[in-house]
């Protein structure tokens, strides 16, 4: 497990990713069995592919070049990020707003929330009369579904300051700004990675929510046409690509916060 | 035992039935409920189904391929899906065979705005039209461009959600949209009444077929009468539709809560000019021709998301025909 016995900032980069590889052993494991699992079931139980494909076959479709794969993953990816950064942009702005102002905390937390308890899937196809349609509309609605967590993660981790430390620091006439740049941001840190885990894989469901109802290509355009011409090994692939694409955008959160906030990472495998 | 079978034979005696139990049976709609199923639901409440000894539930559909699907995994007996859908499924492995047609004409369409000012195919030429991907319109588009004489390039699809089809159009994102004729009610709804323009594809020079009822082979093994005593019943309720659309609707919107009426019967007329035909008043409500059906099976098989061709045979019967006429 790293962070437990490796504390110490001159560990190497190979021992740590040996630790990584021994940390995600496990897993990886489960994974890689799930597959065989599937794999076994689908040949033996000889269930028809257009009604559940096995792995294998789904994977081979990722060769098939009428699929476009790049085109359509790119066009997905770009939709993602951008719902991804733009929700880490509104989520950290509106909870320093929140924590701010008491008064402002009580106008729009409640708002928020309503917001949040709007079922997205049901709105998206409004945002396509409103927005029309293509990557834009569906960073928009990615954003809306991925924002919220980033909101109330960063908000808690703002307010979430030591009082002992807030008090000693105005007694020690610090400014507001001061406090918030030296005590409550880097503070607030380990619950803004929080956020963004939670971000990095809503913005992946928000994107392709987007895509199902209007869009010309993406992946999650694929899965629909999937569906109505049965071809169930390229909806899979196209699965695939989203839980590696999401999975990826996670691990790079995580790496982030290894560099930026190594405390808060270590205290994870305490919790 | 004795006493017990005894009763239930006097019981059918009494109510002029087959002594042994109705059959259960689903039917597994095409889609959400349209005025294009007001005929089962006549048939229903005139007791044309419990006539044949069929205990008959209607599910709701979502779309030709899942009613395929559910068809084929045997959790439901009956579906209605397009032909296309039911032979590319059929080409890809499933146990499914078409026995009746819905309508004797599809219903593919376009539907634009009036103000629009498409009056012919070749109108569409340079405009944008929404479109479910790869709805049937689409595996049909390229034959209908070829026949109108548009060059497919110059007409651009947008991708939408099935449900986005009117207000994507009312919101002039895209020029038009394809969807079936049946749908005409919903979409004066949303654009507005004597706003709905549209075009027929099959009075442009398309003749395919469109929607169908169809069965798990296993079925046709096991229980081929049961297709017929099905297709006998609810094509007296398509024949008693026609008569009177009107206590169709009626027997539809008491069963199924949550249907606007007006709208719905609005369309009846142009539902019976698809259903009721010269062909259907010769051979019988929702026969098939061979010659209409090759053709879609060729047409399917050029849009490329067949496994392999469907021979005739393997795609459709008439065996289980009903031969119930139109009374007009």
């Amino acid at each position: 497990m790293p962070g437990q016995e490796n504390r110490s900032p001159e560990t190497s980069l190979g021992a740590r990713l040996a630790a990584a590889a021994g940390y995600y052993l496990p897993s990886a494991l489960v994974i890689l069995s799930m597959f065989l699992l599937w794999q076994l079931a689908v040949e033996l139980l000889h269930v028809k592919e257009y009604i559940l494909p096995s792995p294998l076959a789904a994977f081979k479709t990722l060769g098939k070049a009428n699929y476009q794969w790049s085109v359509n993953f790119l066009t997905t990816l770009y939709a993602v990020l951008g719902a991804f950064v733009l929700s880490a942009i509104l989520g950290v702005a509106l909870a320093i707003i929140i924590v701010w102002n008491d008064m402002l905390m009580r106008t729009i937390m409640p708002i928020l929330v309503l917001f949040n308890t709007l079922p997205k899937v049901a709105l998206a196809p409004l945002f396509v009369i409103w927005l029309g349609y293509g990557v834009w509309p569906n960073i928009v609605i990615g954003t809306t579904i991925a924002f919220f967590p980033m909101v109330v993660n960063t908000a808690v981790g703002l307010a979430a300051a030591e009082p002992e430390m807030l008090e000693l620091v105005r007694a020690l006439q610090a400014s507001r700004w001061q406090i918030f740049v030296k005590i409550r941001f880097p503070n607030a840190l380990p619950y803004i990675f929080t956020g963004l885990k939670l971000n990095a894989t809503m913005s992946v469901i928000g994107a392709i929510v987007g895509e199902f109802v209007a869009s010309e290509r993406g992946l999650g355009s694929l899965i629909i046409t999937g569906g109505v011409t049965m071809e169930t090994p390229m909806i899979f692939a196209s699965l695939m690509l989203i839980s590696a694409l999401g999975l990826a955008l996670y691990g790079v959160v995580v790496a982030v916060e290894q560099l930026v906030a190594p405390w808060a990472f270590r205290e994870e495998p305490n919790k | 035992m004795r006493i017990k079978s005894f009763l239930l034979g006097l019981a059918g005696l009494a109510f002029a039935f087959p002594a042994a139990a109705a059959d259960k049976a689903t039917l597994q709609l095409n889609w959400f409920h349209l005025a294009d199923h007001a005929p089962i639901y006549v048939a229903l409440k005139k007791g044309y189904y419990a006539e044949e000894g069929i205990d008959l539930t209607v599910v709701r559909g979502a779309g030709s391929a899942d009613s395929a699907k559910k068809v084929d995994l045997g959790q439901a007996e009956f579906g209605i899906s397009d032909a296309p859908t039911v032979v590319t499924a059929i080409s890809k492995g499933a146990n499914l065979k078409m026995v009746a047609v819905v309508f004797d004409k599809a219903g593919n369409n376009v539907f634009f705005k009036k103000s629009a000012n498409i009056r012919e195919p070749k109108d569409l030429i340079g405009k944008k039209i929404a479109v479910p991907p790869a709805d049937s319109h689409r595996v049909l588009w390229p034959a209908f461009a070829s026949v109108n004489k548009i060059d497919e390039s110059k007409v651009t699809m947008v991708n939408v959600k099935p449900e986005g089809k009117q207000a994507i159009v009312a919101a002039n994102e895209v020029d038009a949209s394809f969807d079936l004729y049946t749908s005409y009610a919903i979409w004066e709804k949303v654009l507005g009444r004597g706003q709905v323009g549209n075009l027929l594809w099959a009075d442009y020079g398309l003749p395919i077929y469109g929607h169908t009822y169809f069965v798990n082979t296993d079925l046709i093994a096991k229980n081929p009468k049961l297709i017929e005593r099905f297709l006998r019943a609810t094509h007296k309720g398509w024949r008693d539709a026609h008569a009177d659309p009107a206590a169709a609707m009626d027997a539809m919107t008491a069963a199924v809560p949550g249907l606007d009426r007006e709208a719905l019967l609005a369309t009846m007329p142009q539902i019976m000019d698809l259903c009721i035909t010269e062909r259907s008043k010769k051979n019988g409500i929702g026969w098939i021709e061979p010659e209409i059906m090759q053709k879609t099976i060729d047409i399917t098989y050029a849009g490329g998301k067949m496994d392999r061709v469907v021979k005739l045979d393997e795609a459709f019967s008439n065996a289980y025909s009903s031969r119930i006429k139109p009374v007009r």
